[in-house]
């Protein structure tokens, strides 16, 4: 069998059991007949169009504060210092806040920016010249205060662990397009790895073989990419290849198990992934002006690495990467507080970010790719007295921005009260996050569905409502 | 050499010798000849389309309930509150119900159901089920309906929640293939279908079958040698006796149960801490091995702690509980994880025992299943009411000793230090008074948060946030020496009962007031008081014990007056000091409400002799104690509170959102238990364990027979393992399973029988090799009609690579180990994850020792589909993927053990080393093969091999680079016979269960 029929074997074998029915339901409202069983590395049809291919998620572990970049509330300042009223509080949870603290005006410079006006902090001077393609929503809302449950909620539509991330519906509902690199890739930056760990990515109740692949620094990303030393390098692992696969095809011819061959499909692909996957972390073939536009320095990781390996991932049709940048919690104690360490956050990324929206536009990739930025939820207005005055966890609105695939540009949706406590208009719980995500994928995510515990579940859990106004 | 000679000598029919050398066709047809079952058929499993017709009896439970559940229970079900036109379908009553002037289901009557006529119309607005809904009915679904209300539309009861027949097995000649009543169920079902069984697997596959089912380790060399020359025909059974006895039956049925009972070594959420409760992870082998009844196994886990006399074991028992992630993460709300985790408790004892999705009517009433809402929080009440103890488990032999012995020497120095105290407790008077100044303080704080403000009068005021214990800093600049401290706790009206202390009645407790200069402890060697309370000396505040104090309440007098304390240091201090008021923890928050300090050059007080050396020596001893104590075990348990928690039903699941008050009740779909509790004892986590094992509950025995057979064919006769609901499969076979969970029940819970009853039928023992007709007819296997073949879970892949490579370490329990792991995979993220690679023997334990963060899973066991460890696993997925190749084939383990089982290959016995000769080279490649998958090579296989051992050698004598790096000299033959480990290591056979 040569490589090639190999290949369309596995792809047309790979069967993952049990999700096959659903997925069938997914595509097909019932019509097409369940035979699609497909396995996690071919591209499986989505409902309908989709407005974006592939997605790069910018996730901002922490939670920025929304009062320092986006969301500019004047009229916070005249209550700078003053007590909340009850009113305000009414309802609320916060981790950290005893109740006495007092409100808290923006510390930063507000200013308009770009065709479309948008109002930004002087903490981001490089979005200016991004600003007019990308749609902020300031509105968004969750469920949960800490770190670890609400990132978990934002990454899986749940606050408890045990449910499949975002990326892992993905790549189980409309599959890859990579037949040399995951599906789902997972980039970290900052001083460490975010709370939760591989929970994050985790495929939850789905099959391993969805889950996002973390990506490791240096020139093997991939745990277990480099051929081990003393077997002759591409060559020897060529051979062993080729042995381990003929060896297998004689048991095929004995017991008749369809699953062999998707093993001799894995090993095939595994072989071609030590090649891709050193290809792509070699930024040799980079332009300076590129390097420069992120302000990548060679061989040192960071987040502008990352962004710059986040295009490199998604032109090899990685369907979904994931880059995690930590330490935005600013609560006002040790290195973290908002005057000097969230400008470091923040300079770490500004220039990046710029860069990856006008490098994907300059390819022709935006269009058709959905960039999204934002953390696990956003800051208070109330200060939070620790060693300086920082602001802690808040819930009930917060901004993240969209780019590219099917959103509209230079626009800004949702609206929050004067001193920025609640949406006033426009409300947009993750949930809808979570739709509207599926939706401009070409899901409709109340037909994305894996029967578990007797149960059809879905990302959305059963909420969710695609954000029309943010369509293009 | 072929197979089936190996297999050599086992008692086989001849036609079962020359199966595997046959086209399938041919084989299949000499089978039926052989066993005369005639023809062959084709014929669905389910109701064939095109036989549609009136005759076919319809069965509720098979037929129309799947139907009813999946399309209409999600509008006209039990939930009340998604239910639609007050019409619901799971009960009988209400389906057939006067709608006002009509029915849904009229017996018998097509014309007068309103249902025939929403299912059928065209009209989308009268269409059921809704086209929004987006699910809708087949034309062979919409038959089965109108059948069944045309033969009267009768109701069972749910299969699983009827109760236990025990079936005979049905009376049927299958020409001597039966070895038990098992295959006498199987054997019916496929001559229904017109299939026949699959022949017996080869007696290589059957060992290495054994081997992994039972024990998850692959026989060794020997072993198999063993087998394959035992002609007799009891040497099957003597194996199964043999594994069933074996220490590592435990350790293989163990990881089962590990991943019911979501084990892990770590905290979890962002922290994810390592815990210890390794103790229970051997309880459930040593459980296991011993053959502990599974009833008795179920109610030390779930009530241990509430047994007469609770030995340890039964208290390590319940740490089955304990396996909860727990959030120790900053400013989050204890009680609502405390929610969390109790409502992780039910779900997964409903999971684990029950087999239902119970955690679906956390929210709301199930919208399948009869469980309501409140039905829920009963079940939840159960376990709302234990604390979360760690056990030490007291250690034994020398370490004991020495603890007791410190014990006593603790006690001599406690008692030494109360002299001194009582003896030195002495009244201020007005003779020793001294020339007290003011102290300039620089800084102030309270570390729990309250708020300090100066008064006029020098004197700090304390208001704001008074939490349980709190300790006031002060930063304080003495411009000239002082040697004494004075406190004078003061009263005002901003203070309960006007103070001093913060305490609801006025008083404090000062536990410990420590002096530094320069980041060092300054000693306080004296104090006196004007008064003190009863067992609350002046003295217990600079004693070096936080559980000790100074307070002021009075007999008999006003607690609400100032007091003055006099504190001698050991020398004269100028310059800046820092002080520390530290209170005592207690619910209330005894903290000192307002105070003065001022500062003197006199002595206020006696010195107490040697108290500080005695305090010194104490703290040694307790720190002595700490270090042996970390050499004893500790493991989590639950402890029932000896006043049950009030427990409500949470609206929507919030816990901050209560509804009625509910008390510890079981589900009303199922028999009661014998016990309910009343008042005045409220049922217990033992009465609902009982209940669980009782005989009249159908579910448990079930649910674990179910099981035991997915242990030992992949999945089990009811699918779906996780779900005996209306959502669930139903049981390929039911009368099946039944007869296996009465045998289980009836044999006193004992669990190695009724593996060993399976694995003795000849259904168990059926060739896995694939078969056309099967597969065109029953593409699952769900008639078994041969066995399965599937891969092994991630920590039998490590445990069979470790026996082929002859580095397994058979070590059993202790705490987790930590097998090498690739750079850069732990201490990347938050949490406070460390790997201390293991040494010696510790780097090749059995996969269930390895150390398990539930954030951060050891890599290759993730690889292979390595479970959430939060909720319990009752199967595992199965996937194939190009990681997991990464890892066989790269990872630095694997390597090793490539390593060495190619050592063992070179160094065969009775060959020499380097002997290149075509024999000897043949019977390396026979050695290898059978250490890695227990049977000899083809002579397809054979040849493939030896062609690449030879490439490897000419290659590796080409390149001694290549081949020092490989085996660390210049030995080409040693490096290809390393290469050809690596490959035997990396088949798939060599990770599957055949």
């Amino acid at each position: 069998m040569s490589l090639r029929e190999n290949r369309r074997h596995f792809f047309e074998k790979c069967s993952i059991g049990l999700g096959s029915i659903a997925l069938a339901h997914l595509l097909n409202d019932g019509k097409l007949t369940a035979d699609v069983v497909d396995g996690p590395f071919v591209s499986k049809p989505t409902s309908f169009r989709p407005q974006a291919k592939r997605i790069i998620y910018l996730f901002m572990a922490g939670g920025p504060s929304q009062l320092e970049l986006f969301d500019y509330k004047p009229v916070l300042s005249k209550f700078n210092g003053k007590a909340p009223t009850a009113e305000m509080l009414k309802g609320k949870r916060f981790a950290f806040l005893k109740g006495k603290e007092k409100l808290l005006g923006p510390t930063r410079r507000f200013g308009r920016f770009g065709q479309s006006g948008m109002t930004m902090s002087d903490l981001l001077p490089n979005h200016a010249k991004i600003v007019d393609d990308l749609c902020f929503v300031k509105t968004v809302q969750t469920d949960v205060f800490n770190h670890g449950p609400a990132k978990i909620f934002m990454n899986t539509g749940s606050a408890q662990t045990g449910r499949p991330s975002m990326g892992s519906w993905l790549s189980y509902g409309i599959g890859s397009e990579s037949d040399s690199l995951p599906g789902f890739v997972v980039l970290q930056s900052g001083p460490r790895g975010p709370r939760n760990g591989a929970q994050l990515w985790s495929s939850g109740f789905l099959p391993s073989t969805y889950q996002g692949v973390p990506f490791r620094k240096g020139a093997t990303p991939i745990l277990n990419l480099s051929t081990p030393a003393g077997i002759g390098g591409k060559a020897g692992q060529s051979k062993f290849i080729e042995t381990v696969s003929g060896m297998n095809r004689l048991r095929v011819d004995r017991t008749g198990d369809p699953e062999i061959e998707t093993r001799i499909a894995a090993y095939e692909m595994a072989y071609r992934m030590q090649t891709s996957a050193p290809e792509l972390m070699d930024l040799a073939g980079e332009t300076q002006e590129t390097i420069d536009l992120y302000g990548v320095e060679r061989g040192k990781p960071s987040y502008a690495a990352n962004c710059l390996l986040a295009r490199r991932l998604i032109e090899r049709d990685v369907r979904f990467v994931q880059l995690y940048h930590t330490n935005w919690d600013h609560h006002g104690g040790g290195g973290e507080n908002l005057r000097t360490d969230l400008p470091k956050r923040t300079a770490e990324i500004d220039q990046a970010n710029a860069a990856l929206i006008i490098d994907l536009k300059r390819r022709g990739l935006l269009e058709d790719t959905l960039v999204i930025w934002g953390g696990e939820f956003g800051r208070t207005p109330m200060g939070e007295e620790r060693q300086s005055v920082g602001r802690d966890h808040h819930i009930e609105a917060f901004t993240i921005w969209m780019a590219g695939g099917g959103v509209k540009a230079g626009m800004q949706f949702g609206k929050t009260d004067e001193l920025g406590f609640a949406p006033v208009e426009n409300p947009v719980h993750v949930h809808d996050l979570h739709a509207t995500i599926l939706h401009l994928m070409g899901i409709d995510h109340q037909k994305l569905t894996y029967r578990f515990m007797g149960r059809d579940f879905r990302l959305t859990d059963v909420h969710g409502e695609v954000i029309q106004g943010i369509l293009s | 050499m072929d197979v089936d000679h190996f297999i050599g000598s086992l008692a086989f029919r001849p036609w079962k010798n020359r199966i595997l050398n046959m086209s399938l066709p041919s084989c299949l047809l000499i089978y039926f000849l052989a066993f005369g079952w005639g023809p062959l058929t084709l014929c669905s499993q389910v109701v064939a389309k095109d036989e549609l017709d009136d005759r076919q009896v319809i069965v509720f439970n098979r037929d129309i309930r799947p139907l009813l559940s999946d399309r209409c229970f999600q509008c006209h079900g039990p939930d009340e509150k998604k239910r639609e036109a007050d019409l619901r379908f799971d009960l009988e009553k209400e389906a057939k119900k006067d709608l006002g002037g009509y029915r849904a289901v009229v017996e018998g009557d097509l014309d007068h159901s309103e249902l025939v006529k929403r299912i059928t119309t065209s009209d989308d607005d009268q269409r059921m089920p809704p086209p929004e809904s987006g699910k809708s009915l087949s034309e062979d679904e919409k038959k089965l309906l109108r059948r069944w209300i045309k033969q009267g539309a009768a109701f069972e009861k749910h299969w699983s929640f009827q109760g236990i027949r025990k079936s005979q097995p049905p009376k049927i000649n299958l020409d001597g293939w039966p070895q038990n009543e098992i295959d006498l169920f199987v054997g019916a079902k496929l001559r229904e279908r017109g299939l026949v069984p699959s022949p017996r697997a080869s007696s290589a596959t059957l060992i290495r079958r054994l081997y992994i089912d039972l024990i998850g380790l692959a026989p060794t060399v020997e072993e198999v040698n063993r087998f394959s020359g035992d002609p007799s025909p009891e040497a099957y059974e003597r194996v199964v006796d043999q594994l069933l006895a074996s220490r590592h039956y435990g350790e293989r049925m163990g990881r089962h149960w590990l991943d019911l009972a979501r084990y892990a070594d770590s905290n979890g959420y962002a922290n994810d801490g390592l815990r210890s409760i390794w103790p229970y992870r051997d309880w459930v082998i040593q459980s296991l091995n011993d053959d502990m009844p599974f009833d008795q196994f179920t109610i030390e886990q779930l009530a241990g702690d509430l047994l007469p006399n609770a030995t340890p074991s039964q208290l390590v028992a319940t740490g089955f509980h304990r396996n909860t992630p727990l959030q120790t993460e900053g400013g989050s709300d204890p009680e609502q994880y405390r929610v969390e985790r109790t409502k992780n408790r039910t779900d997964t004892t409903g999971a684990v025992w029950l087999g239902l999705t119970v955690g679906c009517a956390q929210c709301h009433t199930h919208k399948f299943d009869p469980i309501t809402h409140r039905e829920y929080y009963q079940l939840y009440s159960f376990f709302n009411s234990a604390d979360e103890p760690t056990l030490t488990i007291e250690p034994r032999g020398e370490v004991s000793a020495r603890i007791a012995g410190k014990k006593r020497e603790l006690q001599t120095v406690l008692a030494e230090i109360e002299k001194v105290k009582t003896a030195s407790v002495e009244e201020k008077s007005k003779e020793k008074e001294l020339i007290w100044k003011g102290l300039a303080l620089q800084e102030m704080e309270s570390l729990g948060g309250a708020s300090l403000k100066r008064l006029p009068d020098s004197s700090i005021l304390v208001s704001g946030k008074n939490p349980p214990q709190d300790t006031y800093r002060f930063t304080i600049n003495l411009v000239e020496p002082v040697r004494s401290i004075r406190i004078e706790t003061l009263t005002h009206p901003s203070l309960p009962k006007g103070g001093p202390g913060r305490a609801g009645n006025g008083n404090f407790v000062l536990a410990e007031l420590k002096i530094q200069q320069n980041g060092k402890n300054v000693e306080v060697v004296g104090g006196r008081a004007d008064h003190s309370q009863q067992g609350y000396s002046v003295v217990d505040a600079f004693d070096g014990d936080l559980e000790t104090g100074w307070a002021i309440n009075i007999a008999g007098g006003k607690l609400n007056v100032d007091r003055t304390a006099e504190f001698v240091m050991a020398r004269s201090l100028s310059g800046l000091i820092s002080l520390s008021l530290t209170t005592y923890e207690q619910g209330s928050g005894y903290n000192i409400g307002r105070l003065r300090l001022a500062g003197s050059s006199g002595i206020a007080s006696q010195v107490v002799p040697g108290l500080s050396q005695l305090v010194t020596r104490k703290n040694q001893i307790e720190k002595e104690m700490r270090q042996l104590e970390k050499t004893t075990s500790k493991t989590l348990i639950l402890r029932e509170r000896s006043k049950p928690r009030e427990s409500f039903v949470q609206l929507r699941g919030d816990f901050l959102d209560r509804g009625p008050v509910v008390i510890a009740r079981t589900f009303d779909v199922l028999p009661k238990a014998t016990k309910e509790g009343d008042a005045e004892r409220p049922a217990n986590r033992l009465d609902l364990a009982r209940w669980l094992t009782s005989s009249n509950n159908p579910l448990t025995a079930r649910v674990h027979a179910n099981r035991i057979w997915q242990h030992l064919f992949g999945v089990g006769l009811v699918e779906t393992e996780n779900d005996f609901g209306y959502q669930g499969e139903l049981p390929s076979h039911p009368d099946l399973l039944d007869f296996l969970a009465s045998d289980l029940v009836e044999h006193r819970w004992r669990q190695k029988r009724l593996y060993k009853k399976i694995v003795m039928s000849a259904t168990y023992q059926q060739s896995s090799v694939f078969r056309a007709d099967l597969s065109a007819v029953d593409p699952k296997n769900r008639w078994v009609g041969r066995q399965n073949r599937y891969r092994v879970e991630g920590e039998i892949v490590r445990d069979l690579a470790l026996t082929a490579s002859g580095l397994l370490s058979r070590k059993m329990g202790g705490p987790p180990v930590f097998p090498p792991i690739p750079p850069n995979v732990i201490g990347t993220s938050s949490a406070n994850h460390r790997w201390p690679t293991s040494q010696g023997e510790d780097r090749y334990r059995r996969g269930v020792y390895t150390a398990i963060y539930r954030a951060n899973v050891y890599p290759m066991l993730l690889a292979f589909d390595g479970p959430d460890r939060d909720n319990a696993c009752t199967r595992r997925s199965v996937s194939n993927t190009p990681l997991q190749a990464l890892t066989m084939a790269n990872d630095a383990g694997f390597m090793e053990m490539s390593q060495a089982l190619g050592a063992r290959i070179n160094g065969l016995v009775g060959k020499q080393p380097d002997d290149l000769k075509i024999d000897s080279v043949a019977a390396k490649i026979d050695f290898g093969v059978k250490a890695a998958l227990s049977r000899l090579p083809t002579s397809a296989e054979q040849e493939m091999l030896a062609e690449y051992f030879k490439s490897r050698v000419v290659y590796y004598r080409q390149d001694s680079g290549q081949t020092k790096m490989l085996v660390g000299k210049n030995d080409p033959v040693l490096a290809a016979w390393v290469a050809v480990g690596r490959v035997l290591l990396n088949l798939d056979e060599m990770i599957t269960r055949e």
